[in-house]
């Protein structure tokens, strides 16, 4: 009775996964699918009529699509390493030194989650429109207003609007990294610091020697939030963006809607390709994923 | 990882860095004059043509075109406005202009229109008036169109019925639908549905109501005209009573995974309009061709649609931007876009030496005649998109059998007064 019963509960729970994994999977063959389909094809059934691949031929016509994953690939991973340093240096001092007014330095840093994106959107746009100015007008060069070019490509301007520092900086810093840093730290044993200590390890060193390797599950997390955070980033880079060079990927995947009419096949096409990286990301750091997001769950 | 392997690592990224930097190369900020368009990546490709053609006819204009995406362009170019950098010229769908002219950031083009003598009685007047925001002018159409019929000849031949004609009315089409609404495998569920009616405007115009109305100069709610209720159960029957449209969640949205659509051969009369043709004409399944929307009462009435290209106040060169627009505007343009099979040209004179095109097994001809009829618009008012929508989320109730027609229109019209004096008491531009 007992073993049937643990039979049906079985049973039961592969059910549920599995109709929980077909809300997951169905789509994502929907879109591979579609991805092969003309857009006349589109509602004609599951399985493409007529097999094509124009649809991804046509993502690279579209606009620079190699331009875009190098973009997105590399303002991901700045503002990643980054961010994970910064988060972590952050995350140390307030969980780990002692100076005056941290708490509520702290307290004042979390609030910064509490406000809207869209309303510090004008003012940041703002700030990045005059940068340049400002540090022209300081040091008597108009460099900051310049154009920069690798070889032959157009990187943006060196600071402001349409540049790397615009996309990457405002990212380098994060409340909600350094929140959750710090509550993993405030769970590793003050002894082994301690330990560190006395065997004549500075501050930096207990950092750099203990806390890091202790906190890689924690790091990895947040790397992988931010970096899929990055990759998905669509309405700062919109906004910040005036060239064709400097869009990532999710602002050319937008480029394929038109207002009202939509090539479903197109846009199938162009998601499948900026899928790819992200479930790359997914299969290699799984573990840390996972532990990251349990790491939210009980430690929040 | 052993150790000289993390070195190498180290190594190559130090001399990748390296090289970048070494390769980095300045040049000094110029002035440039930004032109935001979208459309589809054919339309984009056709506009960076045509820009570049300007650019040829002028070097000295140093003119960078920048394709946005469509559906964000508005929040993208109000907060370059409120910052002091926008682009000097903007495409913008014809919906988007209330929002954008609302704000004073478009440069007026009445005097410029005025004194460069264009032709604008060559224009249909509704693509100038898609561009006129409280009596001023602040675009030109580049492309436009209403909404017309198409429909499945195979099906018609197969059981029988006649195609539709220009002179055709509702009541026909609600006769031939009936008659093309088809159980095929006896299975008591449709497999081909009548007609697809789209957006419900047109009929409510065509039996000769209107949604809002001017009293004293203001805006009221229109909706307690009994031809506005003719027109909502005329349009809830197809769904309801007929049961010759497929079922849909509501008025403003279709059912995205719904397989009765006229490409799959399973709707004999889809109403919509040329900006489909692109897609149709890969549809060798079957025989199709184009009609005009029915008549109604009031006759032939139909919504508008249309892009043009708009220039920012803001920008350094009012007038080399004005010349640019007039080049991205000009009937050499508009012929080459109308040649995409999108939409028609802005003007009479392209529409009708353009279409119809050479090589086309349907009526193309029947785009161009759609614009002899009475093609109208919506208030162009910041505050008219949020209304509709309200409206027809009442209207919803009784698209989805929750309320009679009578019910829903009761609550639309008390929702829209409700909305309209609060509007007028703060002032809403």
């Amino acid at each position: 009775m007992t073993r049937w019963r643990q039979y049906q509960s079985t049973v039961l729970i592969y059910a549920i996964l599995l109709l929980v994994l077909s809300g997951m999977v169905v789509p994502l063959v929907w879109t591979l699918l579609t991805s092969f389909k003309y857009n006349v094809d589109v509602t004609l059934g599951w399985i493409p009529p007529r097999w094509t691949t124009d649809n991804y031929t046509g993502v690279f016509r579209a606009f620079s699509f190699l331009r875009y994953y190098a973009n997105s690939l590399f303002i991901a991973t700045a503002v990643t390493v980054v961010q994970v340093a910064t988060s972590a240096l952050a995350a140390y001092a307030f969980a780990r030194l002692q100076f005056r007014g941290r708490d509520v330095l702290f307290l004042g840093y979390l609030s910064t989650m509490m406000i809207p994106a869209d309303v510090l959107m004008i003012p940041q746009f703002v700030l990045m429109k005059k940068i340049p100015e400002w540090l022209n007008a300081v040091l008597a060069t108009d460099f900051f207003s310049g154009f920069l070019y690798l070889k032959s490509h157009y990187i943006g301007h060196p600071v402001g609007l349409d540049s790397f520092f615009a996309l990457i900086a405002p990212g380098c810093f994060s409340a909600y990294g350094t929140f959750m840093l710090r509550q993993f730290l405030l769970g590793i044993s003050r002894e082994i610091e301690e330990a560190a200590l006395i065997d004549g390890c500075s501050a930096w060193g207990v950092f750099w020697h203990v806390v890091v390797p202790l906190a890689k599950p924690a790091l990895g997390a947040l790397a992988i939030f931010t970096f899929l955070g990055r990759w998905r980033a669509f309405l700062w880079p919109l906004i910040m963006t005036d060239s064709d060079s400097m869009m990532v990927l999710p602002v050319g995947l937008a480029k394929l809607s038109d207002l009202y009419v939509n090539d479903y096949g197109l846009i199938c096409a162009g998601s499948v390709l900026m899928l790819v990286p992200m479930i790359a990301v997914f299969v290699f750091f799984q573990r840390w994923f996972i532990s990251g997001i349990q790491l939210g769950a009980v430690k929040g | 990882m052993p150790s000289f392997v993390r070195l190498g690592i180290v190594a190559a990224l130090a001399a990748g860095a390296l090289w970048a930097v070494l390769s980095i190369h300045w040049y000094p900020a110029e002035e440039v004059l930004t032109m935001w368009v979208y459309g589809s990546p054919q339309e984009a490709e056709l506009y960076r043509k045509v820009a570049a053609e300007y650019r040829q006819q002028h070097p000295e204009v140093r003119l960078r075109l920048e394709v946005v995406p469509g559906r964000s362009v508005v929040q993208k170019l109000l907060t370059g406005m409120d910052a002091g950098h926008a682009p000097d010229i903007c495409v913008l769908h014809w919906r988007q202009m209330p929002q954008v002219a609302s704000t004073g950031q478009l440069l007026p083009l009445d005097d410029l229109v005025r004194r460069d003598q264009i032709a604008t009685g060559d224009y249909y007047p509704v693509g100038l008036q898609a561009y006129t925001y409280h009596g001023t002018l602040y675009g030109i159409p580049v492309k436009g169109s209403t909404i017309t019929c198409f429909y499945n000849k195979d099906l018609f031949d197969r059981y029988g019925i006649s195609y539709p004609t220009d002179d055709w009315t509702l009541d026909d089409l609600l006769a031939k639908a009936k008659a093309l609404t088809i159980d095929e495998d006896q299975d008591g569920l449709p497999d081909i549905y009548g007609c697809t009616p789209y957006d419900i405007a047109s009929y409510v115009w065509s039996m000769g109501g209107d949604f809002l109305r001017q009293e004293n100069g203001r805006y009221v709610s229109n909706l307690d005209d009994p031809r506005v209720a003719q027109a909502v159960q005329f349009y809830v029957n197809l769904y309801f009573k007929h049961k010759v449209s497929p079922p849909r969640p509501g008025v403003r949205s279709d059912n995205a995974m719904s397989t009765f659509t006229f490409e799959a051969g399973r709707i004999a009369i889809g109403i919509m309009g040329p900006w489909m043709l692109p897609t149709f004409q890969l549809l060798d399944r079957f025989e199709w061709d184009a009609a005009l929307f029915p008549q109604g009462p009031a006759g032939r009435q139909t919504r508008y649609a249309s892009v043009g290209f708009t220039i920012w106040k803001g920008t350094r060169e009012p007038e080399v931007a004005w010349d640019v627009l007039k080049h991205m505007v000009s009937a050499e343009a508009t012929t080459k876009m109308a040649k995409l099979g999108s939409d028609l040209p802005p003007q009479r004179s392209v529409a009708r030496n353009t279409y119809p095109r050479a090589a086309t097994p349907y009526e193309e001809e029947v785009f161009v005649r759609s614009m002899d009829y009475n093609v109208r618009l919506f208030p162009q008012e910041l505050w008219w998109e949020d209304l509709y929508r309200r409206m027809l989320d009442e209207l919803d109730a009784a698209l989805t059998g929750r309320e009679s027609v009578a019910e829903a229109l009761a609550e639309a019209h008390q929702v829209t007064n409700t909305y309209l004096q609060r509007m007028y008491a703060e002032e809403i531009p």
